[in-house]
């Protein structure tokens, strides 16, 4: 039994389930918090999300049928969490979700949570201005160097799909790095 | 075209800006400096609060539904349970007190009564006067319908024996 397949038994077990619950969390939090980060900007909104998304893994842990591998789930799960929370922000402030990320983005210098330097703003800038799927496809890649194997099966698209889709966020980013 | 001619056209017709060449090494390397600046980073640039990741687990658990009893959990930060449990509270307090607060007729007692003249300082005149213009009649009077017997009439009238002056 390997230790995913093992962790899942305890996850779905009552008597266990607290106990492997606390294990997943040391696991993954960190790895689902930058994911998250990196899509929502703030920190308090990340903080907000991550626990979201815990509490949604828990609650749906029985349901988990093992077709994906567990931190394929635990992606996906967060990165719905994270758009599902763009688009409610973007929709209460009646505006659209692209006009709530540059205005979010726009706020990141003031940020006591943000200690980049001039580039990597000008990076966050460029990534703002990219399509959701495309800045979720740069940063997967980009930052945390995924695999398109594992980043088609967190996004469940087709591998050919994600390079076209990086190969145009790369593009897209250079073009506003050179004429910004 | 003929033949000659075409071998006769050794430059193609195209111009660049002026000083083209010399400033375009420049440009080049402040770009290629930009890039590797940028696409070397592989950082984000954010940071989190202190301890962030210790107090993390700690509140994610302390959120978790309770499984124990099987009872499902609606969360308490969910603006629409709480509006909707405040409009059933507000509708019970209202059911309570529209079917609790049916006032009692206040019962007055002689001694209220009294010194209630006493200190309106009302003459037997006013008094009498008073009754006249009400035209009050037995069951509206419930004061001495209720409270007054002939017994106790009687009783008052012997402890009191300045009503002679009440009575001028």
């Amino acid at each position: 039994m390997t230790n995913e397949t093992e962790l899942i038994t305890r996850l779905q077990e009552k008597p266990t389930k607290e106990s492997a619950f606390r294990d997943l969390l040391k696991l993954y939090k960190e790895r689902l918090y930058w994911h998250i980060r990196k899509m929502v900007i703030s920190h308090d909104d990340a903080d907000d999300v991550l626990q979201n998304t815990f509490i949604k893994v828990y609650k749906n842990i029985d349901n988990f049928k093992g077709d994906s591998q567990l931190y394929s789930w635990l992606y996906r799960i967060a990165t719905n969490e994270a758009i599902t929370f763009i688009n409610k922000n973007a929709k209460r402030k009646q505006v659209s979700s692209e006009e709530y990320q540059n205005t979010i983005i726009n706020q990141l210098e003031a940020d006591v949570y943000f200690e980049g330097d001039a580039i990597q703003l000008k990076l966050q800038k460029a990534i703002a201005t990219l399509p959701q799927k495309q800045q979720l496809v740069f940063n997967m890649k980009y930052f945390d160097d995924l695999k398109y194997k594992d980043m088609a099966d967190i996004l469940e698209t087709s591998e050919g799909a994600l390079k076209a889709s990086y190969h145009i966020a790369v593009k897209k980013i250079e073009h506003f790095l050179t004429s910004n | 075209m003929k033949k000659e001619d075409l071998n006769n056209i050794k430059k193609p017709g195209f111009k660049i800006p002026e000083g083209y060449f010399r400033t375009f090494e420049e440009q080049l390397n402040e770009r290629i400096k930009l890039e590797d600046a940028v696409f070397n980073t592989k950082q984000t640039g954010f940071s989190v609060p202190e301890n962030y990741f210790n107090s993390v687990e700690d509140n994610i658990i302390s959120h978790l539904p309770k499984t124990k009893n099987n009872v499902s959990v609606i969360s308490i930060n969910s603006r629409r349970s709480l509006y909707y449990i405040s409009g059933i509270a507000a509708s019970l307090l209202l059911l309570f007190a529209i079917f609790t607060n049916k006032e009692e007729p206040l019962e007055l007692s002689v001694d209220m009564v009294e010194s209630y003249f006493e200190s309106q300082d009302i003459n037997s005149y006013e008094l009498a006067e008073l009754l006249v213009d009400i035209e009050l009649i037995d069951d509206d009077f419930t004061i001495t319908k209720n409270t007054y017997d002939e017994v106790n009439l009687e009783t008052y009238l012997l402890d009191n024996a300045d009503l002679d002056a009440f009575l001028e």
